[in-house]
């Protein structure tokens, strides 16, 4: 599939050679628009941390739902985000929940400064 | 200025969160408790100078990822190289992707859980260079912006992203490196090109 000449640049010949560099392209994509692909994958960790300005986001969205290819890696990076957090979960006992709950309290009340043993003041001494 | 009475009833909603950040941090459990110890005593000693009503979870993480740098990180055998090799875009998709053909209903994501166990996530995580394994975990385990992670870290907004990059594609890396070792995934696939 031949690029169609196109007002804007584009850069390099990119679209007419394999890109020993390894960047993403798709079998059977219209590559006039692959540098499109490569503007949005470089926004790809920007886009699903909420990090991007209104203007690039909605390139980015718009691109993704007229390249589904984009859109399908999207969705996986997405995807392995969750499952990295899900398998993050570390499980809190009451004990040491308890604990800990105690020692603010003590903090808080006065009670000890949590190291030296020296009190603070209590209120209204 | 906050009022160190009220620390308590502030800070109680975020027990759970630390602790589970300190396990996380240190990786052991008696390292964790000493590490959140410490922490909440700084904390409440420091709370006189914390704003009401501006960002108190990324107020305490910072002290928390602090006093784990100052005090714990050193005793820790950690890769300690801040260079990591380049690694492509969409790593693991290109080798992985098509998750959701291999089994009818189910989604990439259900293939994900399936293929990774949680030792293999923290593996992976473990092999990052510290300040890159800190970043992604700020970012993807606690989700905190750009912003409260630069923050936490005391590190310029581009530092955060770069970290995040390359850490985020490093661990990718690995991961898909614990898939080949299970015969879950080719160790080099054909990549298709145009």
């Amino acid at each position: 599939m031949s690029p169609t000449p196109s007002a804007s640049p584009t850069p390099g010949d990119r679209a007419d050679r394999p890109d020993p560099s390894g960047q993403v392209d798709h079998p059977g994509h219209d590559h006039s628009v692959a540098s499109d692909c490569d503007e949005a994958i470089a926004e790809l960790y920007a886009f699903l941390d909420g990090e991007l300005d209104d203007r690039v986001m909605l390139q980015v969205e718009t691109h993704l739902r007229r390249c589904s290819p984009c859109l399908e890696a999207f969705d996986f990076e997405a995807d392995l985000r969750r499952v990295i957090a899900a398998k993050c979960t570390e499980q809190v006992t009451p004990e040491v929940r308890a604990r800990f709950c105690g020692l603010l309290h003590e903090l808080s009340s006065g009670g000890t400064d949590g190291v030296s043993g020296v009190t603070a003041p209590s209120d209204g001494s | 200025m906050a009022d160190q009475s009220t620390f308590a009833d502030q800070v109680e909603p975020f027990v759970d969160q630390l602790y589970a950040a300190a396990l996380r941090m240190t990786r052991n459990p008696a390292d964790a408790e000493d590490l959140l110890q410490e922490t909440f005593v700084r904390a409440f000693r420091g709370f006189p100078n914390f704003t009401d009503g501006t960002n108190l979870r990324a107020w305490l993480y910072r002290i928390l990822t602090n006093t784990f740098i100052n005090s714990y990180r050193a005793k820790q055998r950690r890769p300690e190289q801040t260079e990591l090799d380049e690694v492509e875009d969409l790593y693991l998709y290109r080798r992985l992707g098509g998750l959701e053909a291999a089994q009818l209903g189910r989604s990439a994501e259900d293939e994900l859980m399936d293929m990774f166990t949680e030792g293999d996530v923290r593996q992976a995580l473990d092999d990052l260079p510290e300040s890159f394994r800190m970043a992604v975990l700020l970012a993807d385990v606690e989700g905190f912006s750009y912003k409260e992670i630069a923050e936490i870290m005391d590190v310029p907004i581009g530092t955060v992203m770069s970290r995040l990059h390359r850490g985020r594609k490093a661990l990718q890396r690995s991961l898909h490196q614990f898939a080949v070792e299970r015969g879950l995934a080719d160790r080099d696939p054909v990549v298709i090109e145009p």
